[in-house]
Formats: structure tokens, C-alpha cells, sequence
């Protein structure tokens, strides 16, 4: 019997197709913010100004990290928080390659955090994208950094006692060269924002909006993919000057998506001695 | 090679320069700082990179990071900061990374003394982290061993993909002596072995006949991956035993098989001696003299220096305390070697003589801790 | 042979340096087996500094022991202990004092060089902070340890180019004392 021949999709060349289906669940958004960064790419290598074999993806642990395992690039699966100080041990000791971190909230602003806000203090040349779905949740729901007040988690079972932190204003306040913010409702900007920040030297910080329907759904009451991803279109609004005062993450209010930062400093390696 | 005047950091870093180091990691930490201080300022010309980092956490990953980038990574600390290098040694131990880490031993637990010297983090060094693994240990006692043994680290760190630990301490960081520096070409710099095949056949942790695996790098084409959580032979993440089982055999068994490579020691006056002293870094600096005197007082007492802590060929130094009556092994800890020594040394008694001490051991003290037990 | 020599002063006189110059000296220009023990306060400034080292013709001889227990030349910078130091030294004992910071007497068997070394940088060379360099000239001068050219040759290897001329000035200001 004769099978159809399958049609691949054009972004298969950049996944190590062998190693699908992927462990991400139904709903969830960070095969959204994966293929637009893989667009993204795939333009810049298409334009000749990116050598795929130059490409490093660096992540630590999570459901973000993850894709190190599915991404046909150079990849390091690292440890918990410490995707950003392997990165820069990469990108300073072969400078010629393009490294790119990719992990949830918890990774690279809870544990990671130190790591972050001195990456970004040294203008590190990495490109730094963090999903963040407000949650822990390989490890089953417990408080995030970015957990918004007084919500249920499974170790704040009272509601969370503690204001929500906000990476996007913690990384403008330092010397990074790049600072946006985009969400999986507009994968369009994950793309543009990643295009613009592949172009960029110092370091560019992308924090994706993400849904996680199946932990952080079932806190706070949005169990249904559909439902969870039409709610947060409906809060995020894209400004193309937006100012840092209105990067605080509010469910109430809104989701202010943008470019907060462009600046062109010079970067750890424009300044560090090497022989 | 050429006559110079160290101290025992300082001939670590020439080592490490004359070995092809191209990325240190560090943090500030007494009794270790003057080794970065003094890399910072040479290695730039030397075509490498010396970067201060938040902490000990960020240096060990950073170096490994370096490490998977191509080039010759290490990171010095002392204890508190060994502890915090935890969980990236064992990283590199699971994604079989070569880096050298050099831990200057102070006073510990805790913040402990942090200009003074003991033996205190030698199972530390053996154990730092979690998981089923074996790294190897060198313990130099002067500032050539300092030079030389750094070298070996290198070499052994290359040749067998594997963290490892060179565990000097105080007193001999701070000492300055006479060494004979070698120039490029006259000691062997071992490098990791490349893959042989093209990308589409390499699998990143199928192992060669020494159970080491060739080792491709970033930016080479053969989109390596570093993989933390455990792995089969394509680096793929397995959760069933036969896969866990095969891993932690080879990464374990790899080192046990480069013993004879990896392990050295060093015998004096054995052959003959109803007794036989065991020390191994500033310690043992101490008991050779001791030692001698006692000979020359007529006593038919040896003694055997241990330059590589772990992994132990039980097999030689069985060979050379068996046939001892008595074997006496002084530490400037609890027990720590001992605990081994006892029980490769076959029949001989052993006994554990202590010399705790933050400053260095005085010929007496030592003496009375051997003469003790003859 | 085996010489012992004890350097001692106060953080910031120059007291680990002359032993690393020594010892380089020693090391590389004659083939002596040299250690060099350093001890010092956490202070950066003031507190004592110690270097204990030892000279010798084999490494046999130098590795033993690297602490001072018979020393041949005691350099005393700074009177730090001065009564528990001098009861090291044996009435061959070469001992160099800076008088500058002791007034009193002093009181030994050994050969006794003392003179306010600090207050003659000061007056000779208008810099107090070459003082050990002018010791060490008077040292080389008194025991005929060291060359002075080899002296030279360690100082201009250890520091920097500017601190050549006044290092050399005092080196053989300190040779020009009476031996």
C-alpha cells in the first residue's frame, strides 16, 4: 500500500524532527514563540548574515529549556537558572558565534536572576528570550517570580503574599542594548523582535508573554486553551514607544508589548581586553 | 626550560598558560585570588580571556560553557566557594567537559579561616557533588608540583573529558621557591580528540575503546548537544535503567581504567622499612624531613607520598604498604585518606596520626605524630 | 651551603618584595634552590609582615625546612618583636636594623648594622619608600650574598620601568654605606 508522501513543513530543517512529538501541552505557548524565533532566523541566514552552524542555543531547566532538545542547531541543555553564564563562557572563549538562551521566568529570574542582572550590567553579547507563563510548571505549579499577587499556587495555597517582579523594568534599568516585550497572541512580534535583535550586538532581552493553559490555566480558572489565549489577546496591547512605566505586568490594566529599550552601547566584548 | 621564582599560585597559572588556557572564570576568594590577579594580567597576551563573574556558580558554568566553545577553560576558588561550584562540577561530569578547577584549601567548615591552611576539603574534592561519579584528585606538595601537576591536569582533564580537581592549599599557594618553568614544546600538552567521521554519522557520546568519546565543539558543524540530564549515545534524554546504567559504568569506569595514567606516587626509603609513613600535600612536606631524621636515628621507617588523591591504584600502593608492618598516615584533618589507605594497606596496622594545625606543621609536632605509633 | 634569612617590617615597607627579589636573584642568576615563606596581617597597611627564607645549593637543602631557625642574615625593617627576633641570632648572625623606628638600645652577640635606613632614603634620596632597597644595597655591601649587578638585573625584571631609577639609586646609595 502506498503511503502519501508527507509535506514538510519549511521550519522542519531547523528541528531535529526525530526527537518529536515534543512535551509541550496542548495550549501551550512556547511552540508559538519557537517557530517565530525560528522565522526569525531562518531569515537572517536566508539574508547571509547568520551561519547556521554558528548558531548556539543555551538553556537551563524547564519547560522553555526544552528547546534545546528539538532545535537541529548546537545546543547545551544546562543547568537550573545557569543558561546565561554557559552562554557567556561560549560567546567569549568563539565570539564568531551567535548564542542564543531560551528559558521560562523561573530560570532565568528566580534562580538565574544574579546571573541576568549581570549579564545584562556587562552588556553581554547574548540574545536572552524568556517565556514567561507566570508559573512553575514542568515542576507542577508552584510560585513563579512573575506569579501575580494573591494567586493560588501549590505552595502558596493561601494566595501569593508577594508583588510580582518585573524582569522587563529590572533589565531596562541596566545596560542592556535591547529590551522588548512581545506575547504568543502576536507572534508576528516575537519574530520582528528577534529579527531586529539577531542584528544587534550587547544584550537583547526578549520577554515572551506565554499561556500555560494546563498548570497556570487551572489556578486561575482558565482551563481551556482556547479560552486562556483569547483572554490574554485581549489584554495585550502593542505600543511602539512605550515607556518603562507601563511595563508593569497587570492583568487589570493590561500587557504593554513593545521595544522599551534600543540603544547601541558599547558591548562586553567592544571593551574587554583579549589577546 | 628555565630556572624562575613562584609561588605555588603563580606556577599554576604558568602552567596553565604553557598547558594553552584561553578562559579563566573566577570569583574573589582568599587564599586563591592572586592566581586570577595574576592571570588577568598575563593571559590577554597569551590570546585568552580572564572574566570576573557574580560568583563561583557563574565561573564553573562559564568555564564549562567555554569548554564546549573549544578552548582550554579553568576556575580557582577555596572552600566556600569550591561548595558553591557544586552543582557545575557535576555538570561537566555528565556532559564529560574538560575543565581544570583548582581549589586552594583554607580553614573551613563555613567561612572557616581564610588565610590559613588545612587538609579540610579533601573529600570535598573527591565528592563534591551529587551522582555516581569518580574525578580525579592531585595534591602537590611544592611549587614544581604545583607547575607540573597543573600541567597533568590539563592533560588528564583532555584526555579523558572530565573535570578535575588540583587541590593545593595555602601554605603552598603563598610559598615561593625555585622551579624550573618549561617553554612550549618540552612537555607533552595533551589535546581532546576530535570526531573522525562527518556530522551525519557523529554520535557526541558514543565512547572509542578508552570509553572516552571524541568531542566536536560549537560552531564545527556537527550540532553538538550538551546534555545535562542523562543520555544516550546521541545525547538524547533516557529515562530507563539499561541507559542510566551504561552512562554512569563508562563515565565512572573510564576514569578507573585511566588509573596508571592518572595516578602517581612517590616512595622513599619503603623498600626496606617495617614502617611506612603516608602524607600527601603540605603535610607531607613536612613528614620527609621527619622521616629522615628518623633514619638517620637508625629506624627502619618509610615514606610514600600520595600526588594523586583519586582515583587510587590500590594495586601499587597495596603493593608498596604490604609489606610494612605498620603503616601511619598523617593529615591535617580527621581522617580522610586514612579511611582508604586502611583498607588497601592488606595486613599492615595502620594508624591515623593527625596533625591539625592552621599553621604550618613544625618538625616536632609531625615527629611526635609519626614516632607515636613506631 | 644553607644560608637562612629573616625579613621583617611593617606592611607596606617593601617586606615581601626584597624577599622576592632575593629569592629571584638567588634562583636565576646563581642557581641556588630558594624558598620563600610569607606571612602577613590582613591589614594591607601596617601590622607585621614576615618573609622567611632560605638560600641553599641543593634543593635537598632548601626543602626540608622553610622556616628560619638559624638565620644568617636578619633584615629588620621595623622592631616588631625585636627581643624575641634577636634571640635567633647566633654571634655570626649579619643583623641590619632600621634605627629610624628604634631608639633604644640594642642588645646582641651578633653583627650589628644598625642605621635609620628610612631616614636616609629620606634625606639622600628624598623617598622614604626606597628604604629597603637601601638596606639591601648595604646588605650586599656587608655579606657579599648577592652581586650587586644581580641585584639590578632582579629589580629591573620584578618592577615596573619608572621604579628602575630610584630602585638602583637607593640599591647603591645602601652599597656606599660603610661596610
Amino acid at each position: 500500500m502506498a503511503l502519501a508522501k508527507l509535506t514538510l513543513h519549511p521550519l522542519d530543517k531547523y528541528l531535529r524532527t526525530d526527537r518529536l512529538p515534543h512535551i509541550w501541552c496542548p495550549g501551550c505557548g512556547i511552540g508559538i514563540a519557537l517557530g517565530a524565533m525560528l522565522r526569525a532566523i531562518d531569515r537572517r541566514i536566508n539574508e547571509g548574515k547568520l551561519d547556521r552552524n554558528k548558531v548556539v542555543f543555551v538553556t537551563g531547566i524547564g519547560c522553555s529549556a526544552r528547546v534545546s532538545f528539538y532545535v537541529d542547531f548546537d545546543s547545551a541543555h544546562t543547568l537550573h537558572g545557569r543558561a546565561i553564564p554557559f552562554a557567556t563562557g561560549v560567546k567569549l572563549a568563539n565570539p564568531s558565534l551567535e548564542v542564543i538562551v531560551v528559558g521560562g521566568d523561573g530560570d532565568i529570574a528566580g534562580i538565574g536572576g544574579n546571573h541576568l542582572l549581570h549579564a545584562a550590567k556587562r552588556n553581554m553579547d547574548l540574545f536572552v528570550v524568556m517565556i514567561t507563563n507566570f508559573v512553575y510548571a514542568m515542576t507542577g505549579g508552584q510560585l513563579a517570580p512573575t506569579t501575580p499577587l494573591k494567586v493560588y499556587t501549590t505552595t502558596t495555597p493561601h494566595g501569593n503574599p508577594e508583588p510580582p517582579l518585573n524582569v522587563v523594568k529590572l533589565v531596562a534599568s541596566l545596560n542592556a542594548n535591547y529590551v522588548a516585550r512581545a506575547s504568543i497572541t502576536t507572534p508576528h512580534y516575537i519574530e520582528m523582535f528577534t529579527y531586529k535583535a539577531l542584528g544587534m550586538r550587547g544584550f537583547r532581552f526578549l520577554e515572551v508573554i506565554s499561556t500555560c493553559p494546563e498548570v497556570y490555566g487551572r489556578h486561575i480558572g482558565l482551563r481551556n486553551p482556547v479560552t486562556m489565549f483569547e483572554e490574554l489577546k485581549k489584554r495585550v496591547k502593542y505600543k511602539p514607544n512605550p515607556v518603562i512605566d507601563e511595563s508593569d505586568i497587570d492583568w487589570e490594566k493590561g500587557i504593554v508589548i513593545g521595544e522599551y529599550v534600543v540603544r547601541n552601547n558599547p558591548s562586553y566584548l567592544d571593551l574587554v581586553k583579549r589577546g | 626550560m628555565r630556572r624562575e621564582f613562584l609561588s605555588g599560585n603563580r606556577a599554576i597559572a604558568e602552567a596553565a598558560i604553557l598547558s594553552g588556557l584561553k578562559f579563566y572564570a573566577g570569583y574573589p576568594i582568599t587564599p586563591a585570588s592572586d592566581l586570577m590577579e595574576y592571570l588577568a594580567e598575563k593571559l590577554p597576551s597569551y590570546g585568552g580571556i580572564v572574566v570576573q563573574f557574580e560568583d563561583e556558580i557563574a565561573s564553573i558554568n562559564a568555564a564549562i560553557g567555554a569548554s564546549w566553545a573549544g578552548v582550554k577553560a579553568m576556575t580557582a576558588t577555596s572552600g566556600p566557594g569550591f561548595s558553591l561550584m557544586a552543582e557545575g562540577v557535576s555538570l561537566a561530569v555528565a556532559t564529560e567537559t574538560p575543565v581544570v578547577v583548582v581549589d586552594i584549601m583554607r580553614a573551613g567548615p563555613s567561612t572557616g579561616i581564610p588565610t590559613k591552611a588545612t587538609q579540610s576539603d579533601v573529600y570535598q574534592a573527591r565528592w563534591l557533588a551529587h551522582g555516581d561519579y569518580t574525578i580525579p584528585v592531585f595534591a602537590p606538595w611544592s611549587v614544581q608540583d604545583c607547575y607540573d601537576m597543573t600541567i597533568k591536569s590539563f592533560n588528564v582533564a583532555e584526555k579523558f573529558r572530565t573535570p578535575v580537581v588540583l587541590l593545593s592549599d595555602a601554605n603552598i599557594a603563598h610559598m615561593w621557591e625555585t622551579l624550573y618553568v618549561r617553554e612550549p614544546g618540552e612537555v607533552e600538552i595533551i589535546e581532546r580528540k576530535k570526531p573522525s567521521v562527518p556530522p551525519e554519522e557523529y554520535r557526541p557520546y558514543q565512547p572509542g575503546l578508552d570509553l572516552v568519546p571524541p568531542m566536536a565543539v560549537f560552531g564545527e558543524g556537527y550540532k553538538v548537544i550538551v546534555e545535562s540530564l542523562v543520555h544516550d549515545e546521541l545525547g538524547y534524554y533516557r529515562q530507563d535503567s539499561v541507559t542510566y546504567r551504561e552512562m554512569i559504568a563508562r563515565l565512572n569506569e573510564k576514569i578507573r581504567r585511566g588509573v596508571g595514567y592518572i595516578y602517581e606516587q612517590e616512595e622513599y626509603w619503603v623498600e626496606d622499612s617495617d614502617a611506612v609513613v603516608v602524607a600527601y600535600g603540605s603535610t607531607a612536606r613536612m613528614v620527609y624531613p621527619v622521616v629522615k631524621a628518623l633514619r638517620q636515628k637508625g629506624a627502619r621507617v618509610g615514606f610514600l607520598r600520595l600526588k594523586t588523591l583519586w582515583p587510587l591504584d590500590e594495586e601499587r600502593l597495596w603493593r608498596a604498604l604490604s609489606r610494612a608492618g605498620k603503616v601511619i598516615v598523617v593529615e591535617n584533618n580527621t581522617g580522610r585518606v586514612y579511611l582508604d589507605v586502611a583498607r588497601i594497606a592488606g595486613s599492615a596496622r595502620t594508624f591515623f596520626s593527625p596533625v591539625i594545625t592552621v599553621d604550618p606543621p613544625k618538625f616536632n609536632e609531625v615527629m611526635e605524630a609519626v614516632a607515636r605509633w613506631l | 651551603m644553607r644560608h637562612e634569612i629573616l625579613i621583617v617590617g611593617r606592611g607596606g615597607q617593601g617586606v615581601l618584595l626584597l624577599g622576592r627579589l632575593i629569592g629571584l636573584v638567588a634562583s636565576k642568576y646563581m642557581n641556588y634552590y630558594t624558598s620563600g615563606t610569607e606571612h602577613y596581617a590582613s591589614e594591607t597597611r601596617g601590622g607585621e609582615s614576615r618573609v622567611d627564607m632560605v638560600i641553599a645549593d641543593s634543593l635537598e637543602e632548601a626543602f626540608n625546612f622553610v622556616s628560619v631557625t638559624n638565620p644568617h642574615i636578619m633584615i629588620l625593617l621595623y622592631p616588631y618583636n625585636l627581643d624575641s627576633y634577636l634571640k635567633l641570632a647566633q654571634r655570626e648572625t649579619f643583623v641590619f636594623l632600621d634605627k629610624t623606628f628604634h631608639q633604644g638600645e640594642v642588645r646582641t652577640e651578633a653583627k650589628l648594622y644598625a642605621h635609620e635606613y628610612t631616614r636616609l632614603a629620606e634625606r639622600l634620596l628624598n623617598n622614604p619608600r626606597v628604604a629597603n632597597m637601601l638596606l639591601l644595597g648595604h646588605v650586599v655591601k656587608v655579606t657579599n650574598l648577592l652581586p650587586l649587578d644581580y641585584v639590578k638585573m632582579g629589580i629591573a625584571e620584578l618592577l615596573d620601568k619608572r621604579y628602575h631609577e630610584a630602585n638602583f639609586k637607593a640599591l647603591e646609595a645602601g652599597f656606599n654605606l660603610p661596610a
